[in-house]
């Protein structure tokens, strides 16, 4: 990190009193930093352009199926063009998020830019919810991009705005951003961004079996053996603390919405502070970790 | 400025987590809130259409613990009567054949508008209980209502706990689609008995693929059928699982039928399922004019494109029931006076509705002559008579209308003319005029066939070889429905 970048709102936050000049101080430049040095990674922009290839390519795709011998009619396309491009969001979204997430901090301590930043009046804290804010910028942008390029196909494809996307995107943000705020907490931990993204991915596939857990604690105890009986507990325990990304499910849902559908209204809420819940946990996580970390 | 101590960050991240698995099991109640408040739209429709929600029990579902449904159904709806409004009308179509009323919860569900009331309902603290016993009974398999799933310890090993749902870590839609390629695949090739169990999969991956459901109940019905010969009556057999006497081609017909029902428990308000359940199978395939109505007049209730609304007028039409087609055409006609098939259709339902009446009128003239009420029987035989002169002219109209050439319309007339030669014994002319009549009009020539038949009965004239064979497999089914009605009986 140059030093320009840390010095501009040093100066502005010098005329900021107490407690408001240490949540400000850095605070953007660290974000818009990480932002712009994140944006630059070859990982992420291969990613990044394989997704939209994807979503681009569905259109192109059901139309290479009609003439291969599928006989499949508009509605099935635009089902097609529908769950390509879910998916592709949600592949891609997550990998970026795991990878962006997961290189932040030990990018930094690789390349030791995080001495010079650190050794300016910095505080730990604020140059972590920088770096956290710079994470979530990207992941913002890059779900734009996709939802942006979906919104486009499925407005083609359907002629109608798909105005339900939209709530698909955004909740979809908010699955990332729980995976984003565990991975970023391993990412304090590491020195290489090695191990965090496979924390990550690791994130990504236990948070969707969380399900499974509630199976296990069912069933759990039907021989009433004590190992049977305390597998129950631990899966109970885990169940209700672990993230269950399969609540977002509901992203799925609003973008096939069936006139049965209960009315999402009551759920989207839950959903956001739910999300907004378990970041903050991780986020701490990650601080607590990175404040003892030898720098 | 002083470092927050770590057992104070410890605090608030476990408050953090604590908080959120809290939030997490207010999400997890919403959901299953969710799955209750869909099966009770579901449970609600099967038990109006399908007269009850536990008769899908198959030889491969023989092994399953015993069914709840029906006792867990009357719970929801008896705690849904007192806490659903007071208001919910009572309308003709909230009764059950035998004059009961159904309850609030299936009239709620019928008519539509209380989505709200019956979320709360499923999302009520009152309602607790039930969602905990609706997931209990999911996950025991005990509720056939929701439809057949994929039974996943058949498929791996005996005891395997992995919950479908998470398989494929919410990509299922995805893997449905790719296996719905493989079945599209498999029927190209012509391997059709590799193609039921994977449509079977992709619809347990993704139940709301409701294109799947359709293309796959016209695989059954249609495509996997087409090369087999139809099932002589002697040959059928009895089949429980679908309550009816099938041959190997007609139960691919009632699979059909069941995995139209299969998608109609889990989408119950996609038109299209209801309609080709009406239409391409019950109308098409099995003949039943009675379900085609029951399931076509469903299929209008939901957003529907038009031509179903079509479709079903035609399907009262073919069910004889001629006044609801004709008030049903009127309807259309008035709401889409651009269409041009309507007038057409208003007219001839009014012919046949005419038509109808006649004979109705003549049978029951007949009657009262047989039992001395001449009086009477003069006067139904006058209101027969003015009923066909109203035919007469109505087809005469159609004709001239259309620029001298209907036809439909000039058939009915030479049915008319046919069934007074007979009247007057000139069964020869009778005959012959029919014989020409039916060459005119596909639509009359199943209906002018079998009247040549009874004209030549009625005059004793000599009937062709095919005309016999046809009374020999009437004779034959009438003989099989006896034995059955018996069998059934004790």
């Amino acid at each position: 990190m140059t030093d320009e970048s840390v010095k501009k709102p040093q100066s502005t936050s010098d005329k900021l009193p107490g407690v408001v000049s240490v949540f400000t101080l850095g605070l953007g430049a660290i974000a818009v930093y990480t932002w712009r040095e994140g944006m630059r990674k070859k990982t992420m922009i291969g990613f990044l352009v394989l997704s939209l290839l994807v979503i681009f390519g569905a259109w192109f795709l059901t139309a290479f199926l009609q003439t291969g011998g599928a006989q499949v009619d508009t509605e099935l396309d635009t089902k097609l063009v529908k769950d390509i491009c879910v998916t592709a969001i949600s592949i891609f979204g997550v990998l970026i998020t795991i990878f962006i997430s997961a290189s932040v901090v030990p990018g930094e301590v690789e390349n030791r830019i995080i001495y010079t930043v650190l050794s300016k009046p910095v505080r730990r804290f604020q140059y972590l919810m920088g770096k956290f804010l710079g994470v979530q910028l990207i992941i913002i942008i890059n779900l734009a991009l996709m939802g942006g390029l979906f919104f486009v196909n499925l407005y083609i494809q359907e002629g109608i705005l798909p105005t339900l996307l939209l709530w698909t995107i955004f909740l979809t943000y908010f699955e990332f951003l729980i995976v984003s705020a565990f991975t970023f907490a391993i990412g304090c931990a590491a020195s290489s961004a090695v191990l965090p993204v496979i924390g990550g991915l690791f994130i990504y596939i236990t948070g969707n079996l969380t399900e499974y857990l509630g199976d296990v604690a069912r069933r759990a105890g039907q021989t009433e053996a004590f190992l049977d009986v305390a597998i129950g507990w631990l899966a109970t325990g885990l169940y209700n603390v672990l993230p269950n990304l399969q609540n977002f499910s509901l992203r799925n849902q609003l973008l096939y919405l069936q006139p049965n559908d209960p009315p999402a209204d009551a759920m989207i809420p839950q959903m956001v502070v739910y999300g907004l819940l378990y970041a903050a946990a991780g986020y701490v996580i990650g601080y607590i970790i990175f404040r003892r970390k030898e720098l | 400025m002083r470092q927050v101590p770590t057992y104070v960050l410890l605090a608030v991240m476990l408050v953090f987590l604590a908080v959120a698995g809290w939030q997490g099991q207010q999400l997890s109640g919403l959901r299953e809130a969710e799955g209750l408040y869909r099966w009770m739209i579901a449970a609600s429709n099967q038990v109006r259409l399908f007269g009850g929600l536990e008769h899908i029990m198959d030889e491969l579902e023989s092994g399953r613990p015993e069914p709840v449904d029906d006792a867990f159904f009357a719970e929801v709806a008896a705690a849904s009567e007192e806490r659903l409004p007071d208001n919910i009308p009572i309308e003709d179509e909230d009764q059950t054949d035998d004059g009961e009323t159904y309850p609030a919860l299936v009239r709620a569900v019928r008519q539509g508008g209380y989505e709200q009331e019956l979320w709360r309902l499923a999302s009520s603290p009152e309602f607790a209980p039930l969602r905990r016993d609706f997931n209990r009974y999911v996950n025991e398999g005990r509720l056939a209502s929701i439809g057949e799933q994929f039974d996943l310890e058949e498929m791996y090993a005996q005891g395997t706990l992995v919950n479908l749902g998470n398989m494929f870590l919410g990509f299922r839609k995805m893997m449905a689609n790719l296996i719905w390629l493989e079945v599209d695949r498999y029927w190209h090739e012509g391997q059709y008995h590799r193609m039921v169990p994977l449509m079977r999969t992709t619809v347990a991956l993704d139940p709301t693929f409701v294109d799947a459901f359709i293309l796959g109940a016209w695989h059954l019905a249609y495509n996997i059928t087409a090369p087999m010969a139809p099932t002589p009556e002697a040959l059928k057999e009895y089949s429980p699982r679908h309550d009816a006497w099938v041959g190997p081609r007609e139960v691919f017909y009632y699979e059909a039928v069941e995995f139209l029902k299969d998608g109609i428990r889990k989408n119950p308000t996609d038109f299209r399922l209801y309609f080709d359940l009406g239409f391409a199978v019950y109308h098409q395939k099995l003949e039943d004019s009675e379900n085609a109505v029951r399931y076509l007049r469903e299929a209008i209730r939901y957003p529907h494109e038009t031509w179903a609304r079509r479709t079903y007028y035609r399907m009262l039409e073919e069910n004889g029931q001629y006044e609801q087609a004709l008030e049903g055409w009127m309807q259309y006609r008035e709401e889409f006076p651009q269409n041009q098939v309507a007038p057409v259709f208003v007219e001839r339902n009014r012919g046949l509705l005419y038509e109808h009446r006649a004979e109705e009128a003549y049978a029951e003239a007949d009657e009262a002559e047989e039992e001395g009420r001449v009086e009477e029987a003069e006067e139904l035989r006058d209101y027969g008579n003015e009923q066909y002169a109203n035919a007469r002219q109505v087809w005469q109209g159609m004709i001239a209308m259309s620029g001298g050439s209907h036809p439909f319309a000039e058939t009915r007339l030479q049915r008319m003319d046919a069934l007074e030669l007979a009247e007057e014994g000139r069964y020869y002319e009778a005959v012959a005029l029919l014989e020409y009549a039916r060459w005119e009009s596909s639509e009359f020539f199943e209906e002018a066939s079998e009247l040549i038949i009874e004209i030549k009965q009625e005059g004793g004239l000599p009937l062709t070889l095919s005309e016999i064979q046809f009374l020999e497999r009437q004779r034959e089914a009438e003989e099989r429905r006896q034995m059955r009605e018996e069998m059934e009986a004790q």
